[in-house]
């Protein structure tokens, strides 16, 4: 964990939970109408069609599993809130298929054309065929589902009504969700990547990736790999690409990015750095690895390198970006006349949680809490069972444990033993785990190992580890908020100080990739399970 | 409907209506997360619509993709869930 300051926890206090805000992306809006949807809305049917399909649409989103936990319902009459429940009883009524009256589990096809629901396997499609109504709307995830192809269709209409209704029923007043629908493609029909532009080179296909490996420099690694967890972060690359206040208010900004201006002690910043290698990694035209240079350059200043790595610990060098990031957006917040309450940098808006710890008093039962920032997850690996799992560690972590010494208890005011235990009071979007693997041995001043494998989890569920987990009424409930999927992880290979770093990380469509210094390769489900795991980095991923 | 088809037109329904649906679904969906079932499905969807070069139809994908992804499933996680099927089941028919 980062030494913190309360102040930084009163800030945590006030972030809006991105999580909640942050439905899952979708890329619908890049399948093109087919031509019998382009010939009906070719006619006077238009207006009636849009009509007919936001009215559908709006069900289908009330009934989205991934949406489902974002949304909020009033009623119109009271504006009250409508309870899930209510919503569920609600929502399996007006689903039912009109034929055999079941509601096959919310999958069923909406008429675009009369008020008929079909179930997803028969009579959804029988429908079409008696009836001549081609298109259905899917109740499962709102797209137009055209049975004369056999496949779904969207216009850029269709696309826009679908989009603000997800949006007006998350609560956004401008129907703007940020993260949400970053491949805006309102207009994507004139734009067409491989005309020729003045100034404009095509990027290598890995490219629109960022799979590009970074050349050592001689025991770089330690940097190389947080770097590659840093630059295929989603949520990291979403605040780079958008990161205007940093890139026109930051006056280090020409040594970064002409190369002609030295960077020397008052222009390192390691902000305008990682922006570089963002444009480097997914821009660049070349395979050639990536030069650690600057970065090398850029640390040195901040933190008489060398001096300040000798461990050369990945997790080290993660805590020191994280630190960079918020102190380089508070310097340049102040310079741009921007509040800075609450920080927006990316260590507060991605990384920075909630531990809480309850300390509980034997002699008279009064508990007492305390919040703390929670930047990672540090997890013992010693004193586990046989084979033990990453859920082995947390049990571990947030189970019940005697304090040693008495504890004087502000209640009762006795000395008496007490128990304490943690729990996770609020998540952040992404959650960095380090399985503590370095032992620092004070007396003989040599650090050592352990190698114990740990089983790690491809999908994480957090619900039994948060505070508000309810142990008694509710044990084996799943909270599809609190799950988070593996994206990244750092793995140590060979000895203490003479060991090697390497990063393997997942891309969109669940292909793994490993980073070894400037070799980018291929890795298999299979070898990501059987890699022994340094620092582990999960993603929310509502389920 | 036949006698058959309307039971289990009761029994859905039954199973929706009082959230256990939702419950069951959900600890697979989860099962099927951590062991990677997802990615790898997604892998295959992904690599086929590579290999048919546009030439293929969501009906389509869906028929291939289908045995092979139940076949995916791993068998402890089928057992696991269908237990929680049969325990619901003895819990409300008699
Ligand atoms: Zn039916
Ligand atoms: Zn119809
Ligand atoms: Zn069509
Ligand atoms: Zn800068
Ligand atoms: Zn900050
Ligand atoms: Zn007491």
């Amino acid at each position: 964990m980062l030494p913190a300051t309360s102040e930084s926890a009163a800030v945590a206090n006030q972030l809006p939970n991105l999580q909640q805000h942050t439905p899952p992306p979708d890329n619908y809006g890049q399948i093109k109408p087919c031509s019998h949807l382009r010939s009906v809305l070719e006619t006077k049917a238009y207006q009636t069609v849009l009509n007919t399909y936001q009215q559908a649409v709006a069900i289908s989103i009330a009934i989205n599993p991934l949406l489902s936990s974002h949304l909020v319902y009033q009623l119109k009459k009271d504006g009250l809130k409508v309870s899930h429940s209510r919503l569920d009883e609600f929502k399996a009524k007006a689903l039912r298929c009109s034929l055999c009256d079941t509601s096959n589990f919310y999958l069923v096809f909406v008429c675009l054309q009369c008020p008929h629901v079909g179930c997803y396997k028969k009579h959804g499609m029988q429908h079409a065929k008696e009836s001549g109504h081609m298109f259905a709307i899917d109740s499962h995830n709102g797209l137009l589902f055209c049975f004369s192809c056999g496949n779904y269709t969207n216009h850029s209409d269709l696309n826009r009504i679908r989009l603000s209704c997800v949006a007006a029923c998350l609560g956004s007043p401008n129907g703007k969700t940020g993260i949400t629908f970053g491949n805006g493609t309102e207009n994507d029909t004139s734009f067409d990547v491989d005309s020729n532009i003045d100034g404009y080179t095509r990027p290598l296909g890995s490219a629109i990736q960022g799979l590009k490996g970074i050349v050592n420099m001689g025991s770089t690694c330690f940097m190389s790999c947080i770097l590659q967890t840093m630059l295929h972060n989603p949520l990291v690359r979403y605040q780079f690409f958008n990161n205007d206040l940093h890139f026109f208010n930051c006056p280090s900004q020409p040594h970064y990015n002409g190369a002609d201006e030295m960077i020397d002690e008052n222009s390192a910043c390691i902000t305008c750095l990682i922006d570089s290698a963002f444009k480097d990694f997914y821009t660049t035209p070349t395979a050639e690895g990536y030069g650690l240079t600057n970065l090398l350059t850029t640390a040195w200043y901040k933190n008489r390198l060398l001096a300040g790595f000798q461990e050369q610990d990945a997790h080290e060098f993660w805590q020191f970006l994280l630190n960079e990031f918020h102190s380089d957006h508070e310097r340049v917040a102040e310079l741009a006349d921007i509040l800075l309450l609450p920080c927006r940098c990316i260590m507060h808006s991605i990384f920075l949680g909630e531990l809480e710890s309850s300390i509980a008093c034997n002699s008279c039962g009064n508990v007492t809490k305390t919040v703390d920032p929670l930047v990672d997850l540090p997890l013992e690996i010693n004193h586990l069972n046989e084979n033990p799992s990453l859920y082995d560690c947390l049990d571990q972590f947030t189970h019940n444990e005697l304090l040693d010494v008495n504890y004087r208890c502000s209640l009762c005011g006795k000395e008496s033993k007490a128990h304490k235990s943690l729990r996770i009071k609020k998540l952040s979007p992404v959650l960095s785990i380090q399985l503590k693997r370095f032992k620092h041995n004070m007396l003989l001043d040599k650090a050592s190992k352990i190698e114990t494998k740990v089983d790690i989890p491809l999908f994480l569920n957090l619900t039994k580890y948060a505070s508000d987990w309810d142990e008694t009424t509710a044990p084996d409930a799943i909270d599809t908020n609190k799950v988070y999927e593996l994206f990244a992880m750092v793995h140590h290979q060979g000895l203490v100080n003479t060991g090697h770093y390497v990063a393997l990380v997942k891309n969109s469509s669940g292909q793994w990739f490993k980073f070894d210094d400037s070799v980018v390769s291929y890795a298999s489900q299979e070898e990501v399970k059987s890699t022994n795991a340094y620092l582990l980095f999960y993603i929310s991923h509502t389920i | 409907m036949s006698d058959l088809e309307a039971i289990k037109a009761q029994i859905q329904n039954h199973l929706v209506d009082s959230g256990n649906y939702d419950v069951i679904s959900k600890q697979l969906k989860l099962k099927l997360y951590e062991c990677g079932w997802f990615d790898q499905i997604t892998q295959v969807a992904t690599n086929e619509l590579k290999s048919a070069g546009g030439n293929v139809n969501f009906d389509m994908l869906l028929k291939s993709l289908k045995p092979r992804a139940e076949e995916l499933v791993p068998s402890e996680v089928k057992e696991e869930i269908l237990q929680k099927i049969r325990a619901y089941l003895d819990d409300t028919i008699q």
